[in-house]
This record gives structure tokens, sequence and C-alpha cells, in this order.
């Protein structure tokens, strides 16, 4: 893999806060790997990990509607914070 | 939590990047943010006497990275940065990022060009003004539509970063003083095909992320323009040339 990934920051978080559903969301690239991240975060902690299906256009598309799935953090890969200015563009 | 997936392999420009940017001296340098980490770019143009222009876009985090909606000409914190270049570097793979970069020079006279240096593939591309001229002139017939439309439909999207239903609801008020009809349509990712659906709507204004507004436009009927040219269509046909 030619993107650093990070995954052992992914699971200290997530060991440290006792995440037990994660959302993995991933840019488009990077999608492919989802499968070795879910095995990688899955058989290092407890979490289970659901895969955004829909877009990743940026962090301004980030999947916050999911809270009825019970899940407890949503990790965007591809993307760092994005200021949005709220009077529009 | 957000994780950049910053590029891991080791990456200089290429003999041929190089090259193309030989007959310019000032650069005005961008990347998108997997190849933001650009000291070994920044030495080795440095070392060629270039000297580099940096900018800050004003809903990134870092410097030199680039968004796909910085493409308006307030979109850097760099003023001018576009005026004092003679060239435009961009590194990364694709072009839609590369093309913001475009859009943000409409206003100018003399747009700057922009070599794209792709590390992944080690190859380089050049992109000029005529690579967007279909979307612009798409885009100003939109223009002309719009103002001739009775019924507008505004479009919002649901998604954080690009919800401005405030925004929808202002330019509603402002539609309705004109004696112009209008209807607020809400989805998550805005699929320009469900136009289609609603044949009573004469032309649409995108409230969400303002390449809507520009790219897919060549492949629909129905007029479209963003919001921000929305209030004053007039000066936007003027600024687009």
């Amino acid at each position: 893999m030619d993107y650093d990934l990070d995954e052992q920051r992914i699971i200290k978080e997530i060991k440290e806060k006792g995440h037990k559903r994660i959302l993995l969301q991933l840019a488009d690239g990077i999608k492919p790997q989802a499968r070795d991240l879910v095995k990688t975060i899955e058989s290092e902690t407890d979490a289970e990990c659901l895969i955004w299906f829909g877009s990743c256009f940026g962090a301004c598309d980030l999947p916050l509607s999911i809270k009825s799935l019970g899940v407890s953090l949503v990790v965007a890969f591809g993307h760092n914070t994005y200021i949005k200015d709220v009077k529009g563009w | 939590m957000l994780v950049e997936a910053f590029y891991r392999k080791p990456f200089r420009l290429s003999e041929e990047a190089l090259a193309a940017l030989k007959p310019f001296r000032k650069i005005a340098l961008f990347g998108s943010v997997q190849f933001i980490q650009l000291d070994e770019v920044i030495h080795q143009l440095k070392t060629t006497k270039k000297e580099i222009l940096t900018s800050h876009g004003k809903r990134t985090s870092g410097n030199h990275q680039l968004l796909g909606c910085d493409c308006f000409q307030d979109s850097f914190s760099g003023k001018d940065i576009f005026k004092k270049a003679d060239i435009i570097l961009y590194i990364g793979d694709g072009l839609f990022h590369p093309k913001a970069l475009l859009f943000c020079q409409l206003g100018s006279k003399n747009p700057k060009d922009i070599v794209i240096f792709d590390p992944i593939n080690n190859a380089v591309k050049k992109i000029t003004r005529k690579d967007i001229e279909a979307q612009i002139k798409t885009y100003k017939a939109n223009l002309i539509k719009f103002m001739a439309a009775e019924k507008i439909g505004i479009l919002v999207s649901t998604k954080t970063g690009q919800s401005y239903l405030k925004n929808a609801a202002v330019l509603q008020k402002e539609l309705k003083a004109k004696g112009k009809e209008s209807f607020i349509f809400v989805d998550d990712t805005i699929d320009l095909s469900q136009m289609e659906n609603f044949p009573f709507v004469e032309a649409w204004v995108n409230t969400a992320c303002p390449r809507i507004g520009f790219d897919d436009l060549v492949h629909y009927t129905k007029p479209l323009i963003n919001i921000n040219d929305a209030f004053t269509p007039e000066k936007a046909v003027m600024k687009y040339g």
C-alpha cells in the first residue's frame, strides 16, 4: 500500500475509548484497502467495522447521520480538517 | 477521526517535470492532501533557482494544500498568488483538483497554466484555460437561461460541510421579490439526473459543492448555476468573459 493509513493510531483510539462499532469511510482510491483495514482493526480490537458504501468527496462529506446504527466513531481516510465558512462559499 | 493517508513513497520531480518548469522562475506550488509533504520538491526547485509562492486555501489545514472547492478568486490566503506566478505546479494524481486552479482564475486576463506532476505514475501533464472552455461556455448560457426562467429549483445537500439551507432560503426570498416561483430540493449526494423528474423547473441553482455547478454541466440540458452567481447573474455573465 502506497498510502499511510495510520492503523495503529486508529487501534489506539478504539482501545482507549472502548468503541464497539466503528464506520470506515474511504476516499475512492483507498476503497480497495477496506478489506485489509477491517481485518487489521477487528483482529486487534473488539470493535466491529462497518464500511461506508457511498460518496467520500472530502471532509465536507462526513456521514454523521449514522447514529442510529450504534456507530460511535467514524474514521474518514484521505482528508484532513475542513474549515467551513458557515456564511456561504 | 481524520486520516490524511499521506503518500509514503519518497518522490522527486522527474527530469520531464523540471524541463516543463525550466522557462519559468516564480512557481505557485499546490498539492492534494496526500502529497503536501513537499520538502524534497521544494529543495529541488530552490536548487534550480526557482522562487516558490506559497498559499493557504481558506478551507484547508495546510500550506500548499488544494481542495476541489478552491475554485474562486478568493479561495486562497496568498493574495495575488496567481498574478505573481509565472506558472503553477500541482503535485498529485487526477484532474479534479488542478482544474480548480483554472476555475479560480476565470476573472484573470492572463491566466497561468498548470503543470501537473503525478508522483504515482511519474507522469507530467499541462492544462490550460482551454481545458475548461466547454464548461464555461455552457455555464454562461445557463446564466442567461436562469435570468429568463420563472420557475427555479434550489438544490440543498444534507452533507455537513456542504449544507447551506439558510442561503437557499435567502435566495428564495429574493426570487419571490422578483416575481419568480422557486422550490427547495434536498438530498444527500446531489444526483443531477434527478432534474429530469421535475420538468416544471426551468432552471436550477446549486448550493452544495461549487464544482457540481461547473464540471458536469455539459451532460445536462436543464440549466444549472451556482448560488453565488444566482444573486447577481448579470454581473456573473461578465465575470465569465
